[in-house]
């Protein structure tokens, strides 16, 4: 058995997954430095993400090399929107806001407000179940987060949900393509409306047991600020679903670092992304961080590593994951003559598309590509020169 | 066997011939009613009826020391459960095969068949942690849509399938209730090992008559108990004291209970059928399947086409007047009969109406006895003459128990012996009276079946005993050693 002269770099296969939600790595973070400008909007987004009865994406997109940064503009203020699967959550959230505006003018809720009279201070309806599972419902319906960082639309959450549990106000039904944001687990959406935060915290506390995470670092994770209760709980979902992969306590600690909600939010995306992998092409036997970038080994001994990017570019953060992909795959002796060329040793998971000199540099150093157009999202234009031919 | 209502009764002799006309046609009864699980309050509703249903049916076990020993047990980890708003309960119902079962909004069930299998609380501990997650994850809502053709009663009837969940259900069940008991200080194997013995104790009654058992629609056990012995040991958790705080108090808790079927709720000998606490016999035709449940006790013909049931109605002294109470409080479901005939067994006086329901020919019969009425109820396919004449004799049959038959009454109960140094299973058993064989044992004491003692170990026996009580006969202090 030799060592191959020409190491994993020979071995390396980008993966575009199909996923609708894109999110990354700290690794990746990019400042506003590094912005430049990316496709316009209306090239990168179908026309129902691109404007809304209650929103408009505006047609100057920038990029940090990964993630693309929107500005939607609403009558609810002015957003900034990193990354592709939170746009699609914030479009989600402002319609939601204006749908519930108008039905606030409609006679039903009218008249189910006045038997409702005032709503009671924040923490009497926080003790109120029936108050507390109407909210849920309604945000379910609505294909939002019930926990959502949109201050405007949480007190109208809390308006509709007292309306219907004190004023008889019958649950709205919402335009099915309203659950655009659902699409990305449904699971997970309903986990959120069928249990409380103190439930979700205990079923977390669960599964992060039977992973065996100690209860130090257990804690820790739960009192983390910057994981809510949808984060913390999608990305124990996901870690959950890989049930005999070894390691996930490692994933965890690391999950710790997480300095800001975007992180956490990366953490999470990295965590699914793996579970998909896990679940739809090769199972994973072990978790493998590489610093604070999240990977794992299949079973086959693949080295599996999920990247954040709507739209991918070369850059020093991406050729220095491959190095540490590369010494990783090596230290295991997984780069073997026997491995026939048709097998890869490194998966790396991107979540959008590989912009041509990423396709470009991968396929002159004798890489094989394999790409999957990302669902989330019609690409109009990107078929050509910058985008990942869909297949 | 309790009072219990003449349509439920009937209903099983028409599910008993809806199985048999499963080639032939027939028809399930409807159920009358049903409580749809949208919300957490309709949980604890429908559990709240369940509940009532299954201390009627199964009825609980007579020891509230033992009772509140599984409910300590079962707050433990009722402490770390999602859903901490159910008013989570947990019982002892007498049942004899190894079961346990949750009904909706907490009400979580073990049998003693269940407590006399179990060699530990972390193995107590990872079955109702199962059952709890059932409940915390409101798996019955879900599963609502395909149990919707079954009634509660008959659910229960038909085999304590409550606990019918699907397998990713189970599945997901036993990784958390894993945990759940973890978090509680309880080792994770527990479950292993205990569903490691269901498989054994399922292995040894192959051939027996097959009883519901917690693991019954769940995945194939031999698959549990690897999945399940794997992820122990990953799962983190750091012991605690437990209740019972040593195998010896564990075992006094357990100790006493009956094993196998009580003969206080009646016993068949051959065909003739014998309950010592309402002190009367009667006899079944031969060849028939009996069946004795709480709620009455019956056979079934051997081509599943005729069956008789005899219930007790209530407290009276007049067949005729529970006859016209009885039919008054029928009419508009569907009972069509003639008029109510005087009939006379020895010294007993009765009553009787021949007629039809659901298209199948019925006869019953009252007798008053001891300050009760006995509903006895025959149903066949028609024409009514196929069974007539053993409908007839079954009644005739009926009479008071003599006064020395209790005495020739027996039962097993379960016992602890202390192993002596190089003792193996087969010299324990006859020196402590132990009437399981020594596979048996071996399963119920999670040992090999070649095992010599070290001695000093405590080893459950199942020692024949005359019939005392309906309730648990103790040793004194915890766990008694035995001879």
């Amino acid at each position: 058995m030799k060592r191959r002269d020409r190491p994993i770099v020979n071995r390396l296969v980008c993966v575009m997954v199909a996923v609708p939600s894109l999110a990354g790595v700290p690794a990746f973070a990019a400042g506003e430095d590094s912005r430049r400008a990316a496709p316009a909007a209306s090239e990168l987004l179908p026309p129902e993400v691109r404007e809304g009865p209650h929103h408009l994406v505006e047609e100057e997109v920038e990029t940090d090399g990964f993630i693309h940064v929107f500005t939607v503009h609403s009558p609810f203020g002015r957003f900034e929107v990193h990354g592709g699967d939170r746009l699609l959550h914030r479009v989600a959230e402002i319609e939601a806001l204006g749908l519930l505006l108008e039905w606030r003018e409609e006679a039903i809720f009218t008249a189910a407000e006045e038997r409702a009279g005032p709503l009671p201070w924040s923490d009497a309806l926080g003790a109120d179940d029936d108050f507390e599972s109407s909210r849920r419902e309604l945000a379910h319906v609505l294909g939002v987060d019930p926990y959502t960082d949109m201050p405007r639309l949480d007190e109208a959450l809390d308006r509709f949900a007292w309306a219907m549990v004190s004023g008889g106000l019958p649950l709205p039904s919402a335009d099915p393509a309203r659950d655009l944001a659902h699409g990305a687990n449904l699971r997970v959406h309903g986990l959120l409306r069928d249990h409380d935060e103190e439930d979700l915290e205990r079923l977390n506390r669960i599964e992060l047991a039977v992973m065996g995470v100690p209860e130090a670092t257990r804690e820790a994770f739960l009192d983390h600020p910057d994981y809510g209760s949808h984060h913390e709980t999608a990305l124990v979902d996901a870690l959950a679903a890989m049930e005999e992969t070894e390691e996930r306590d490692d994933f965890i600690d690391a999950a710790l670092g997480a300095e800001s909600p975007m992180e956490a939010h990366r953490y999470r995306r990295a965590a699914e992304m793996m579970r998909d992998y896990h679940e739809e092409t090769a199972r994973l036997g072990r978790i493998e961080m590489l610093d604070e970038h999240p990977a794992a080994f299949s079973e086959e001994g693949v080295l599996v590593a999920p990247v954040r990017a709507d739209h991918a570019t070369w850059t020093p953060e991406l050729e220095g994951l491959a190095d540490d992909l590369m010494d990783a795959a090596e230290e295991q002796e997984l780069v073997e003559e026997e491995v026939s060329d048709e097998e890869a040793d490194v998966h790396i998971l991107f979540e959008g598309s590989l912009s041509g000199d990423v396709r470009e540099r991968l396929e002159a150093m004798g890489h094989r590509v394999d790409s999957e157009e990302a669902l989330w999202m019609p690409r109009a234009s990107d078929a050509g020169d910058e985008g990942g031919s869909p297949k | 066997m309790i009072p219990g209502d003449f349509l439920r009764v009937l209903g099983i002799g028409l599910l008993v011939l809806s199985t048999w006309s499963c080639s032939g046609g027939g028809k399930r009864p409807a159920p009358r009613h049903e409580t749809v699980l949208y919300t957490e309050a309709n949980d604890q509703r429908a559990g709240e009826q369940a509940s009532l249903q299954v201390g009627g049916q199964l009825g609980f076990v007579d020891d509230p020391e033992l009772q509140d020993y599984v409910e300590a047990v079962g707050q433990r980890l009722a402490h770390f459960a999602p859903r901490g708003r159910f008013p989570y309960q947990f019982k002892v119902v007498d049942q004899d095969a190894p079961n346990a079962f949750a009904l909706p909004g907490g009400f979580i069930y073990v049998s003693r068949g269940l407590l006399v299998l179990a060699n530990s609380e972390a193995e107590l501990a990872g079955v109702l942690g199962h059952e709890i997650i059932h409940v915390a994850a409101r798996h019955a809502a879900s599963r609502q849509a395909l149990i919707r053709g079954m009634s509660g009663p008959m659910r229960l009837l038909a085999g304590g399938s409550v606990a019918s969940f699907g397998r990713d259900q189970e599945r997901e069940a036993d990784r958390l209730g894993q945990g759940l008991a973890g978090l509680a200080g309880y080792d994770p194997e527990g479950l292993a090992v205990f569903l490691r013995a269901m498989e054994f104790e399922e292995r040894l009654a192959l051939g027996g008559s097959r009883h519901p058992r917690f693991y019954d629609s769940h995945p194939a056990t031999s698959e549990r108990v690897a999945t399940a012995a794997g992820r122990a040991r990953n799962v983190s958790w750091v012991p605690k004291p437990e209740v019972a705080p040593d195998r010896a108090t564990f075992l006094g808790h357990t100790e006493g209970l009956l094993v196998g079927t009580s003969p206080s709720e009646g016993v068949f000998q051959g065909e003739r059928f014998v309950h010592p606490e309402l002190a009367f016999t009667l006899r079944f035709p031969p060849g028939w399947e009996g069946q004795n449940t709480r709620q009455a006790v019956g056979a079934v013909s051997p081509r599943h086409d005729g069956a008789i049931f005899l219930e007790h109605q209530g407290g009276g002294s007049s067949p005729q007047r529970a006859a016209q109470s009885f039919l008054a409080s029928e009419r508009g479901h569907g009972l069509r009969v003639g008029a109510i005939q005087p009939i006379r067994i020895r010294s007993l006086e009765g009553a009787r109406v021949e007629g039809s329901a659901s298209g199948l020919a019925v006869v019953i019969s009252w007798l008053a006895y001891d300050g009760s009425i006995y509903r006895i109820t025959g149903v066949s396919r028609p024409p009514r003459s196929r069974y007539e004449g053993s409908f007839r004799a079954v009644v005739r049959s009926f009479r008071p128990l003599a006064p020395d038959a209790k005495l020739e009454l027996r039962e097993r109960r379960l016992r602890v012996a202390t192993a002596r140094a190089g003792e193996t299973i087969a010299q324990l058993s006859r020196r402590s009276g132990n009437t399981w064989n020594i596979q048996e044992t071996a399963v119920m004491n999670d040992v090999f079946a070649d095992v010599r003692f070290r001695g000093g170990e405590l080893v459950k026996v199942a020692v024949e005993e005359d019939y005392a009580t309906r309730r648990r006969p103790r040793a004194s202090g915890s766990a008694s050693p035995a001879p």
